[in-house]
């Protein structure tokens, strides 16, 4: 093994490579950064670029518009409120707040170093633990998936603690969305009347974008102070070296390297990416924080703990997916049809056959990470800038690119449609202070509940004691009621305490 | 606003002509001239599946053998359905083409009620064939061969566990041509992709995968799988030792097709030049070695070959269903 | 409008849709019924619950220009269906022109820069580097 990676190091050094990662690694920022744009979706749409290239920089390349992207989408969430990928979707929860009180600098910088610390952990499991770490990928059966499916939705109680009943309204909302379509497991079509559009269900990214995007838009779009800059950011401080080191190091840290942790293994366990970290990389970091009523408010702990989550998706995704051919999250299953396109055959043999490809790559992500933090670092202070453009000017625009980023999902003007109608459920929602983090959240672990209790069931014949069978499992369950336990514990805690600001309309 | 006078009426009307014109002159010309565009792929499938890939080494040689590019658009969603009506919809002039997949188009139609049907397209080439193949993990003693599987599934009826890539799917109705072939019954449990099939039989969860050659071969090859049969009526050259369930005994011949199509109503000539084309590609020594290296198994048939190979599915699938029916129909 | 009564509207909306969806699901086979009548159920005994709680508010100045919104609403509306009849680009053109315009935006210069910038930047993300097949017209 160090031979190969001592193989590699020349290769990954060399310009062109370098070259490629800056390349890569900006537009995976852009990518992601812009509204509607997912990692996903650059890294598929990219593909065709790495024809002419050799495999390990075609891969390489790729690598980098995967990292960036998931660290880009935080920018458009701190700055405009509206998570750039699914994958930052818990990042506005405190981004938006620190931006809103001139912090914005700041949220970013926490931002990149966390995507940072979230990606070189993974990067560097990936290139020592792949192997071992795969068997743990193939131990997630039907029932282990049910329980991580509720552990994940658990989080909900967390999201909505300033009202419960609407929390749980949303998600409500959000499960029903996610049982439009087809029945995975009978063929039936569910609440599509008829429409092909609907047999496959709602993307996530249509759901995002709509409760998230336009409602901020609008909001932006209905205010008195629509062309003049908004005034508090007119005053925001750029965040010094310093103060970012005294955040880090006594704030933050822990939850760096938690969340990092989290996400390699969301990464590792097939089928579950960011989308899903985030929300678990928030929640943890405010289980284990000293402060934890500060969450919500512009608390850096809350940024932190979501960005290091879901860039530590990255390497951990690519375990399964170099070790085995099976995919760790969606993006890894884009990579596959690349690796396909090139002539390589994702599986157990690809180490053997290809390890210059296999160790480049892998070497590679733990530089990329490195050419991310230089980009987001010192990018951040520009990236900033955005906050100040009036609201007469970016409203419309962000409308425009929702649009055109649901469009580029499936070619679809279906889908844009539908998304500009939860656009429309989400303004109102607003407007009633339900949230919209628990609908996105349960429309991504409801069907996978649902899902897999049935399929487990199917598998055991019935037998209810299966889904408490193994080790996998209890320690899930217990995950599960813990989260869960401590959830309820802090509601009733809090008890009648909290109180709603709405605007009068 | 018209500027009075003859002088200003003829002004106009050139412009309207030549306007006309500059707009004839971007509309694709007969099929002597064809093809002067790039041609459009409808992909049914997400970019990274086989059917994307398929669709993209295809349109690597389309500069080479039709002198224009092709380009790939990716409408994915109700298993083909939203493509195939995309493409029905679409102008018979040559210039939009789609994937098709069977059993997934025929699926559809035999399960539910959908917006398309064979007879809207006109077959130009498929490509792939790629054969059912039955495995289960490699370290799993209680399946040594075929036999072991098929006395097991007497013994205890409806018990084996059969992962599937969904209600409907190619594999889905290889486990039902099975029963029907062996007379046993199993148990087919539906999953979303054939990741995670290979996932749940290597991760121990599920006792047997239907698999296609294409998303397998690499596991039997690095011994995490073993492969029990394959269901074509040949051997896979690059799996010479898996015997087909014919040479066991069971005529049991199931596979998932992928070709290009273009909408009824392509002109004669448009739709011959596309086939030969077609036919040249396949023929392309590079092109073959980029299939076998994304293990695409080739069984090219050209446009009457295409027909009559597609008759011969619509009836093997349709007596199935009536036979043994899968998913509910509503 | 309160708070109380906005629950109480959403309550009694959510219930109503709720009981169309229960019809609807009724009607699918047990095991694929489960799940969405548990959702239905679900949702409208929380929406009996928010109709009999008081609601925990506070009421925050900030007042919303209707014109503004309304406007916006349809604008966007429109733009959604010219996409499809003068393309996505030439779309996107007007629609950004035309709200930043009526968004009190009146600088010619800036309306120009952006509008064209804009588009600009767009077509060659999607148009030449992406390649996403955008709805277009027959001339462009």
């Amino acid at each position: 093994m160090y031979n190969a990676i001592f193989q590699a190091i020349p290769v990954v050094f060399s310009i062109k490579s370098l070259l490629l990662m800056f390349l890569g690694t900006g537009l995976g920022i852009a990518i992601g950064a812009m509204p509607g744009l997912t990692a996903s979706m650059g890294v598929a749409l990219l593909i065709p670029l790495t024809f002419g290239m050799p495999p390990a920089y075609g891969l390489v390349l790729l690598g980098s518009i995967y990292c960036g992207a998931i660290y880009g989408g935080s920018i458009s969430a701190i700055l405009l409120n509206v998570p750039g990928t699914p994958s930052s979707a818990a990042t506005v929860l405190d981004g938006f707040p620190m931006t809103q009180r001139g912090e914005a600098d700041k949220a970013l910088k926490i931002s990149t170093t966390a995507s940072f610390t979230g990606g070189i952990i993974s990067a560097f499991v990936l290139l020592f633990l792949a192997p071992p770490l795969a068997r743990i990928a193939l131990m997630f059966g039907a029932s282990e998936y049910f329980w991580l499916a509720l552990l994940g939705l658990s989080v909900i109680v967390s999201l909505s603690s300033a009202n419960v009943v609407k929390g749980f309204l949303a998600a409500a909302f959000g499960l029903f969305v996610g049982s439009i379509g087809l029945d995975p497991l009978t063929g039936v079509p569910r609440f599509t009347f008829g429409v092909p559009n609907l047999l496959d269900g709602v993307n996530v990214i249509v759901l995002l974008i709509g409760l998230f995007s336009i409602p901020q838009a609008l909001e932006m779009i209905e205010s008195e102070t629509v062309n003049r800059i908004p005034e508090i950011v007119e005053r925001g401080v750029a965040c010094k070296f310093r103060e970012l080191w005294h955040e880090i190091a006594h704030v933050c840290w822990p939850t760096y390297i938690r969340s990092s942790i989290l996400g390699t293994f969301i990464g590792i366990i097939p089928g579950t990416g960011g989308n899903v970290a985030t929300f678990l990389g928030y929640e943890q970091a405010k289980r284990f924080s000293k402060h934890p009523e500060k969450f919500g408010t512009g608390w850096s702990e809350g940024v932190a703990g979501s960005e290091a989550a879901n860039n530590g998706v990255t390497g951990g995704a690519l375990v399964p997916l170099l070790t085995l051919g099976i995919p760790g999250d969606s993006v890894t299953a884009i990579m596959l049809g690349g690796l396909l396109i090139h002539g390589l055959q994702p599986g157990p043999r690809l180490f053997v056959q290809h390890p210059d490809v296999v160790y480049t790559f892998m070497v590679g992500m733990v530089v990329i990470n490195v050419v991310m933090l230089i980009m987001g670092y010192f990018g951040s202070y520009l990236f900033a800038k955005v906050a100040k453009v009036p609201y007469s000017i970016v409203g419309p625009m962000v409308i425009a690119l929702s649009v055109v980023g649901t469009y580029a999902i499936k070619n679809s003007m279906f889908d844009v449609g539908l998304m500009l109608f939860f656009g429309f459920i989400g303004y109102i929602m607003r407007k009633l202070a339900i949230p919209a983090g628990p609908a996105v959240l349960a429309l991504i672990l409801g069907p996978m509940a649902e899902e897999n209790w049935r399929r487990a069931m199917l598998i055991s014949g019935g037998e209810i004691g299966y889904m408490f069978s193994g080790i996998l499992n209890l320690v899930l369950i217990v995950l599960f009621l813990l989260v869960l336990g401590v959830g309820i514990a802090t509601f009733i805690k809090k008890g009648k305490r909290t109180e709603e600001f709405e605007a009068d309309a | 606003m018209i500027k009075g006078g003859v002088l200003g009426m003829k002004r106009l009307t050139g412009l309207v002509l030549a306007l006309m014109m500059v707009g004839l002159m971007t509309l694709p010309v007969g099929a002597q001239g064809y093809p002067t565009q790039p041609i459009t792929i409808i992909v049914g499938f997400g970019p990274g599946g086989a059917t994307d890939v398929l669709a993209r080494i295809v349109a690597k040689y389309s500069d080479k053998y039709l002198g224009q590019p092709m380009v790939i658009n990716n409408m994915p969603g109700a298993n083909t359905e939203i493509s195939l009506v995309a493409l029905k919809k679409a102008a018979p002039d040559g210039y939009t083409l789609g994937t098709l997949n069977i059993p997934h188009a025929l699926s559809n139609i035999l399960m539910r009620q959908t917006q398309y049907a064979m007879e809207d397209f006109k077959y130009l080439a498929n490509f792939v064939v790629d054969p059912g193949l039955i495995g289960v993990r490699a370290d799993d003693d209680r399946f040594k061969t075929l036999d072991d599987l098929i006395k097991y599934a007497k013994a205890n009826p409806g018990k084996a566990t059969w992962a599937t890539s969904g209600i409907g799917s190619d594999d889905h109705i290889a486990a039902n041509m099975f029963e029907v072939a062996t007379g046993v019954k199993v148990r087919p449990v539906p999953y979303k992709s054939d990741a995670e099939i290979v996932a749940a039989v290597l991760g121990g969860h599920v006792d047997v995968g239907g698999f296609n050659v294409g998303n397998v071969t690499e596991q039997v090859l690095a011994g995490k799988i073993r492969a029990l049969g394959v269901m074509a009526e040949k051997r896979y050259p690059d799996l010479p030792d898996v015997p087909t369930l014919k040479e066991q005994g069971y005529d049991v011949v199931s596979d998932s097709s992928r070709g290009i199509v273009a909408p009824k109503g392509i002109p004669d000539e448009i739709a011959q030049k596309l086939g030969d084309a077609f036919r040249k590609i396949s023929q392309d020594p590079e092109f073959v070695e980029d299939m076998r290296k994304s293990v695409q198994p080739m069984d090219v048939k050209i446009l009457d070959e295409y027909d009559e190979y597609v008759k011969v599915l619509v009836k093997r699938f349709t007596d199935l269903y009536k036979a043994n029916p899968w998913g509910e129909k509503k | 409008m309160d708070m109380a009564k906005k629950n109480r509207i959403t309550a009694i909306v959510v219930i109503v849709l709720s009981i169309f969806g229960l019809m609807e699901a009724k009607s699918y086979p047990a095991e694929a019924a489960t799940y969405p009548l548990a959702i239905l159920l679900m949702a409208i005994a929380l929406s009996v619950i928010l109709l009999v709680t008081k609601p925990r508010v506070k009421t925050k100045p900030g007042n919303i220009v209707y014109r503004q919104l309304y406007g916006m609403i349809a604008f966007t509306i429109a733009y959604y269906i010219i996409i499809r009849i003068i393309g996505y680009y030439f779309a996107t053109l007007l629609y950004v022109l035309v709200s930043m315009y009526f968004l009190k935006e009146r600088n010619l210069i800036v309306l120009a820069s952006v509008s064209v910038g804009f588009v600009v930047v767009l077509y060659c993300v999607f148009g030449l580097f992406l390649r996403v097949p955008l709805p277009h017209l027959v001339l462009f």
